[in-house]
C-alpha cells in the first residue's frame, strides 16, 4: 500500500474517518426543523431525514433507536444536535456522553411550539459548531478502518468482476487487522452453507444457517413470493435468473477468509474480523444498518448504477461492468469491468479498491460525497407495529 | 345543518374535483430517485418527497406502494407530475407512469441510469419540468361548490368530532374519506357511526363516505388518505404525537387538550374547544387559500403506509 490511513482519533479511543456534525431528530416531525437549522448553520452540516414516528410500543422501536443512536455515535461524527419531542432524547444524550461526543438537545416540549424550537436549534446548533474544533488527522492503524461490503443493482457481472474484487480487498484488509461487515441476508439466501463453512467456530456457523433459516420463516409467514422483488426487475435485465445466483455472487464480496461472527441489524462488531450482519437487501437500509453498527466507509458494487450516499461515511461505487462506468461516469468511483476487458486481475482490481478505501477514508471525497447523496432509512421488520 | 360558506374557490381540472392547491409533483419511485427529484423540484419550484421506499418491498407493498405513487399523481391538487426513477427499482417507474396513462394522466418519466447518470437525469428532469411549473401561471382559481369537496379525515385518537364532522360535511354535499389507526379498529362504528364503503391505498373514492384499509398509522394515514383523492385532511392526532404536515395537501391539525397538545397550542388549527362546524369553516376558508400551520412553517411528513417487512 502506498498510501497512509489518516484518521480522527476519537476522545473514546475510536477512530474516524469524517468529522461531521450531525442533526439527528427522534421524530419525523422534526426533521423539517432539523434540515433547515443545518442549511441555516452551515450547508455541510448533516441533517437525517426519515419516517420513524416512535408510535408506543411499536415492534420496531428498539430497532428504530439503534439505527439513529448508532449514527449519532459513529466515529465519524464530530458533534451532534438532538431534536426530540421530550423525555424522548434521555437515552440518546446518555449515550453521547458515555461516548465523549459533544452534544446539545433540544426539545419540542419545552420550546413550546415549532417555531421556537426551530429557532432554539438553529442558536444550539451555530454554538456547537463554532465550539467544535476539528482534530488533526493522524496516522491509523488499519483495525481503525470498519468496511460495509454492498451491492446495489447487480448484474450478471457482480459475481465475477466487483464482488470477488471488493472480497479481495475485504481479505487483505481484514488480515491487516480491519473489519468488515458482509450483510443483506435475502442476498445470502443459496449461499449460506459455503458461508457457514468458513465461520471460525461450528456456533456462528450454525448463527449463519439460521440467520437465513429465520428470514425464509418470516417472509413465508406472509404467505408472499419473492419474485417480483429478488431478483429485482433490474437484475433480471442484467442477466440475473434466480435469488441464488445472485446471491453467490453477492456472498463474494466477503471474500474467502473467516467469518468471526453474526451481528444483528445494527449491532456493532465486538472485534476486528469479516463479519455478517442481517440486514434486508434494500440498499439504503442495508447500508444504514451497517453504519449504524460503526463502518466508517462503504464500498458498494453495482452493475445498473446507482447514486446513493451515505449522510456520514464516505460511499465508493464500484461499477462491475465498464459499459455503466462509461454511461454513468458520474455515479462510478472504480471501474471492476476491466476484469471482464482482459486489463486487470482481480487481484489487481482488489487492491485497487482496498487503495481507494484507504484514501478515501484518509479525505479524498467520494462521488456521493461531494453530491451530498445522503440516503438514510430505518428498516422495518414490524411495518404494523406487531 | 349547513354552514354559511356556501362557496369555495379552487383549480379546475379535467375529469377531476378541483384542486385546492395547484401543486407539480417530483414523485421519485425509490429512495435512489430522491436527491434528484429534490434537486429538480427546488431548481423549477415543484414539491417533491423523501422516502426510503421504492425497492426491496414484497408481495401486496409492491402493488400498495405503486397504488399509492399514482393515487397521490392523480390527487386534485397535483396539476402535473414527473415520475423520477433509478431503472433497476422493485416499484418501477414505468409502472407507475403506466399506471397513470391507463387513468388518463400521461405523465413524463426521467430514468437516471436511461438519463445517463446523476447530473444528466437532473438536466433532463429540470427541461421536462419547467414547461410544467411554468403553465401554472396563469391558473386562476373558480368559485366551486361545497360539493366539490372530498374532505380527508385522519383518526388516531378518540374524539367525538369526528363523527359530527363527518356528517356537516356530508350535508353541505361533499364527500369524506377517512383513515383510522389500527388500534382504533374495535371503535370504528362509533367514529364513524355513517354508511360507508371500504376502499384500499390509492383508490378514488366515489361514495358519500369512504373507509381507506391498510391505511398505516401516524403520517402514514395522512399519506393514505391524501392518495384516496382528497383536496384537504383534517388530522386528529394521538396526543403523544405532534401536529404534521403533508407535502401535497393542506392538512388542518386537531388539538386534543392534553398531553404534548397542550404544551404546542399554537401549531394547531383548531383547538379543543372548537366545534365540528367551526372546524368544517376553517376547512373551508383553508381550501380557498388560507394556509395551514403546517404550509406557514414549512412543514410536511411523508410517510409510506406497509404491510410487511422489506427483503
Amino acid at each position: 500500500m502506498t498510501t497512509e490511513l489518516l484518521g480522527y482519533l476519537r476522545p473514546n479511543g475510536s477512530w474516524g474517518f469524517r468529522d461531521h456534525v450531525l442533526v439527528v431528530p427522534l421524530h419525523s416531525a422534526l426533521c423539517d426543523v432539523a434540515e433547515e437549522s443545518a442549511l441555516a448553520v452551515d450547508p455541510d452540516i448533516v441533517s437525517l431525514r426519515h419516517d420513524w414516528d416512535n408510535p408506543a410500543g411499536h415492534g420496531d422501536a428498539e430497532r428504530a433507536h439503534r439505527v439513529l443512536h448508532g449514527f449519532a455515535t459513529n466515529a465519524n461524527v464530530g458533534a451532534v444536535l438532538v431534536l426530540g419531542l421530550g423525555p424522548d432524547t434521555h437515552s440518546l444524550a446518555a449515550a453521547l456522553t458515555a461516548n465523549s461526543t459533544e452534544h446539545a438537545v433540544v426539545r419540542l416540549d419545552e420550546a413550546g411550539g415549532f417555531a421556537r424550537m426551530r429557532a432554539m436549534a438553529e442558536e444550539e446548533l451555530r454554538r456547537l459548531h463554532a465550539a467544535h474544533v476539528t482534530p488533526e488527522r493522524q496516522p491509523a492503524p488499519w483495525s481503525a478502518l470498519c468496511l460495509g461490503l454492498e451491492c446495489g443493482g447487480s448484474d450478471a457481472f457482480s459475481g465475477i468482476t466487483a464482488n470477488p474484487a471488493l472480497g479481495v480487498a475485504s481479505d487483505l484488509l481484514v488480515e491487516g487487522g480491519g473489519t468488515s461487515i458482509l450483510a443483506e441476508t435475502t442476498e445470502l439466501l443459496g449461499a449460506e452453507h459455503l458461508l457457514a463453512q468458513r465461520a471460525v467456530t461450528a456456533e456462528i456457523g450454525q448463527q449463519i444457517i439460521d440467520m437465513v433459516r429465520r428470514f425464509e420463516r418470516d417472509v413465508a409467514r406472509h404467505g408472499v413470493d419473492l419474485i417480483g422483488s429478488q431478483p429485482a426487475p433490474g437484475n433480471i435485465v442484467g442477466g440475473l435468473s434466480t435469488i441464488e445466483e445472485k446471491s453467490l455472487g453477492a456472498a463474494r464480496k466477503g471474500g474467502t477468509g473467516p467469518i468471526s461472527g453474526v451481528l444483528d441489524f445494527a449491532e456493532p462488531p465486538s472485534t476486528t474480523g469479516l463479519f455478517i450482519m442481517d440486514t434486508p437487501g434494500q440498499d439504503i437500509e442495508q447500508m444504514s444498518g451497517m453504519v449504524a453498527a460503526g463502518a466508517n466507509i462503504v464500498g458498494f458494487t453495482t452493475g445498473r448504477g446507482t447514486p446513493t450516499g451515505s449522510p456520514i461515511a464516505p460511499c465508493l461505487k464500484i461499477s462491475t461492468n465498464s459499459d455503466v462506468a462509461q454511461r454513468l461516469p458520474d455515479l462510478i468511483d472504480i471501474n471492476a469491468g476491466t476484469i471482464i476487458d482482459g486489463s486487470a486481475t482481480l487481484e489487481e482490481v482488489g487492491a485497487q479498491i482496498l487503495e481507494a478505501v484507504i484514501a478515501a477514508a484518509s479525505g479524498r471525497l467520494t462521488k456521493s460525497e461531494l453530491r451530498r447523496n445522503r440516503e438514510f432509512a430505518i428498516s422495518r421488520v414490524r411495518p404494523m407495529g406487531v | 345543518m349547513s354552514t354559511q360558506i356556501a362557496l369555495l374557490s379552487g383549480y379546475a381540472r379535467q375529469g377531476r374535483r378541483p384542486g385546492a392547491r395547484n401543486h407539480v409533483f417530483v414523485l421519485p419511485s425509490v429512495v435512489c430517485s430522491t436527491k434528484v427529484s429534490r434537486d429538480v423540484a427546488d431548481a423549477i419550484g415543484a414539491i417533491t418527497v423523501s422516502h426510503q421506499h421504492g425497492c426491496g418491498h414484497i408481495g401486496p407493498d409492491i402493488t400498495q406502494a405503486r397504488g399509492l405513487f399514482v393515487g397521490l399523481a392523480c390527487n386534485p391538487n397535483v396539476a402535473h407530475t414527473l415520475v423520477v426513477s433509478l431503472g433497476c427499482e422493485t416499484v418501477q417507474g414505468r409502472h407507475v407512469v403506466a399506471e397513470l396513462e391507463h387513468r388518463g394522466f400521461p405523465t413524463p418519466l426521467i430514468g437516471i441510469q436511461d438519463a445517463g447518470g446523476y447530473a444528466a437525469a437532473v438536466q433532463a428532469g429540470i427541461e421536462v419540468g419547467r414547461p410544467l411549473v411554468d403553465g401554472l401561471d396563469h391558473a386562476q382559481r373558480t368559485p366551486v361548490g361545497l360539493d366539490a369537496l372530498t374532505l380527508g379525515v385522519t383518526v388516531s385518537r378518540e374524539d367525538h368530532r369526528v363523527g359530527a364532522l363527518i356528517t356537516a360535511a356530508l350535508a353541505d354535499g361533499a364527500q369524506v374519506v377517512v383513515a383510522v389507526d389500527p388500534a382504533l379498529e374495535a371503535q370504528l362504528d362509533n367514529l364513524v357511526p355513517h354508511e360507508h364503503v371500504d376502499v384500499t391505498v390509492g383508490e378514488p373514492v366515489t361514495a358519500p363516505v369512504s373507509v381507506v384499509r391498510n391505511a398505516g398509522a401516524g403520517a402514514q394515514l395522512l399519506a393514505a388518505t391524501a392518495s384516496c383523492g382528497p383536496q384537504i385532511i383534517v388530522d386528529f392526532p394521538s396526543s403523544d404525537q405532534p401536529p404534521q404536515g403533508f407535502p401535497l395537501l393542506p392538512v388542518l391539525s386537531v388539538a386534543a387538550g392534553d398531553g404534548l397538545h397542550a404544551a404546542l397550542s399554537e401549531d394547531f388549527d383548531v383547538d379543543a374547544l372548537a366545534s365540528a362546524s367551526d372546524i368544517l369553516a376553517v376547512a373551508a376558508e383553508t381550501f380557498s387559500g388560507a394556509l395551514t400551520r403546517a404550509e406557514q412553517r414549512h412543514s410536511a411528513s411523508f410517510a409510506i403506509p406497509r404491510l410487511l417487512r422489506t427483503m
